[in-house]
């Protein structure tokens, strides 16, 4: 028998399947007592759940529509003279934050603590140092170990603390969570990122920044104190594009080609 | 990939252009709306929700990168803002569930018009006790009407994932409404 069709179940209610799938799709369900079951309950559901008939946006008048963009204009302009979270000041905003709250910060929560304690790592991480790695003969190493392969190596580094800071997070609490510190980080990663992106670098390097930033950047733009669902998106991000792993690669990468550079 | 029009929309705005990022939000504002009220459930939150994204996507600007989609952009940034709130409301104890049309709610002594009203808070209720990802992607993909590859670039997964909430996010609606319309609300 072919594989259960659950997944496709929706599109094939909906009518939004190409006739030979869903041709393949009925060959299956004729056959399989639990796919059959799977569809009488996906088509209860949609019947106690329709959808909308006309989207809400048409029971807005057109004078809401036509204000909408000036509104939104308003708030910008509101936002630039009480002085808006710009990325170019967050790391200063950070240092003066951890420096008057790092006690109390410490004082919290053991996932308050544990986020602190990131945050100290980050700060009190000493410059780029020779990791011990293969000192394998690699002519392309060296292009990336120059001054932009030690501010990737460095940048890297803080952004796999705050990702795997971020990943074992305790979202099932009661307790709210407070990402203050997390979004200061990655406003500050988003800003050097920026540096980064002036530099001569590898191709890869350069997609591995890209996809961080825009992670970082999610981050960064969480709001409020419940961020639970930002949370799930953001590990979701993380796994999907596999960026620890890709992280940990290239800064073994970085180590081997400084360790090599050294000892030449 | 946007088409080469939006990408030069998105390159101006990036330079300073009020003009041209007025034009984004005249495209993606109704879109974006619609979005919002899938979450929040009403009028004056879609609406706060919808114009903080665009204010958000404006501050954004300089490190968004012009390959990508805008309009998949501001729908990421709407369902965030829209699940904190309904979050921070949940929290506060809110239970708010308001009728689609404003109208309807003129007409509440109409006896039809309650019943729509319990049916669709049942419905909003359900929908809230969802897990986040099952409850997005039922929202975005069912009620919204986007594809399958929009949901999954919204919320950054696979399209198995999508298909995969998708399926249980519904098989525990139906139960969880045939337990609200049977038993006491």
């Amino acid at each position: 028998m072919s594989a259960h069709v659950r997944r496709t179940l929706f599109d094939y209610l909906k009518g939004g399947m190409p006739p030979e799938e869903a041709a393949s799709t009925e060959e299956h369900l004729s056959g399989c007592a639990s796919c059959s079951e799977d569809l009488r309950t996906l088509r209860q559901a949609l019947d106690m759940l329709p959808g909308r008939d006309t989207p809400p946006s048409e029971e807005r008048d057109e004078q809401f529509w036509t204000s909408f963009p000036a509104r939104v204009q308003e708030r910008i302009d509101a936002e630039g003279k009480t002085g808006p979270p710009l990325l170019a000041d967050a790391a200063d905003r950070i240092i003066s934050f951890i420096h008057v709250n790092g006690v109390q910060l410490l004082a919290g929560s053991g996932a308050l603590a544990a986020i602190a304690l990131a945050v100290l790592l980050l700060r009190s991480a000493p410059g780029p140092e020779p990791v011990p790695g293969k000192a394998e003969s690699n002519a392309g190493g060296a292009a990336i170990v120059e001054p932009a392969g030690i501010k990737l190596h460095e940048y890297l580094k803080k952004s796999r603390v705050l990702l795997v800071g971020v990943s074992n997070l305790n979202t099932t609490g009661e307790d709210p969570i407070d990402l203050t510190i997390e979004r200061r980080q990655s406003r500050a990663l988003v800003h050097e990122a920026r540096d980064l992106r002036r530099e001569p670098m590898d191709a890869r390097s350069a997609k591995l920044v890209g996809d961080l930033e825009t992670i970082l950047i999610e981050l960064a733009n969480s709001d409020g104190k419940r961020d639970a669902p930002d949370v799930e998106i953001i590990r979701s991000g993380i796994r999907h594009n596999n960026l620890l792993f890709k992280i940990r690669m290239t800064e073994s990468a970085l180590a081997s080609a400084n360790y090599e550079r050294k000892t030449q | 990939m946007p088409d080469a029009d939006e990408q030069l929309l998105i390159s101006r705005a990036r330079k300073g252009s009020q003009e041209a990022f007025r034009v984004l939000v005249e495209r993606h504002m109704k879109h974006a709306y619609n979005v919002a009220f899938g979450f929040v459930g009403n009028h004056e939150d879609a609406a706060d929700v919808a114009q903080e994204a665009f204010v958000r996507a404006h501050r954004g600007l300089p490190s968004f990168r012009e390959e990508a989609e805008f309009g998949t952009w501001i729908h990421r940034i709407v369902f965030n803002l829209a699940m904190n709130l309904v979050k921070k409301k949940r929290a506060r104890g809110e239970r708010e569930v308001h009728t689609a049309d404003p109208a309807a709610q003129d007409a509440s002594g109409d006896g039809e018009n309650n019943q729509g009203e319990d049916v669709r808070g049942k419905i909003e209720r359900a929908l809230h006790e969802l897990p986040t990802l099952q409850r997005a992607v039922v929202i975005l993909r069912h009620m919204d009407g986007l594809s399958t590859k929009q949901v999954s670039r919204i919320l950054r997964c696979s399209e198995g994932t999508v298909k995969t909430h998708l399926f249980r996010g519904l098989r525990k609606l139906r139960t969880k409404l045939e337990y609200l319309q049977e038993g006491p609300a």
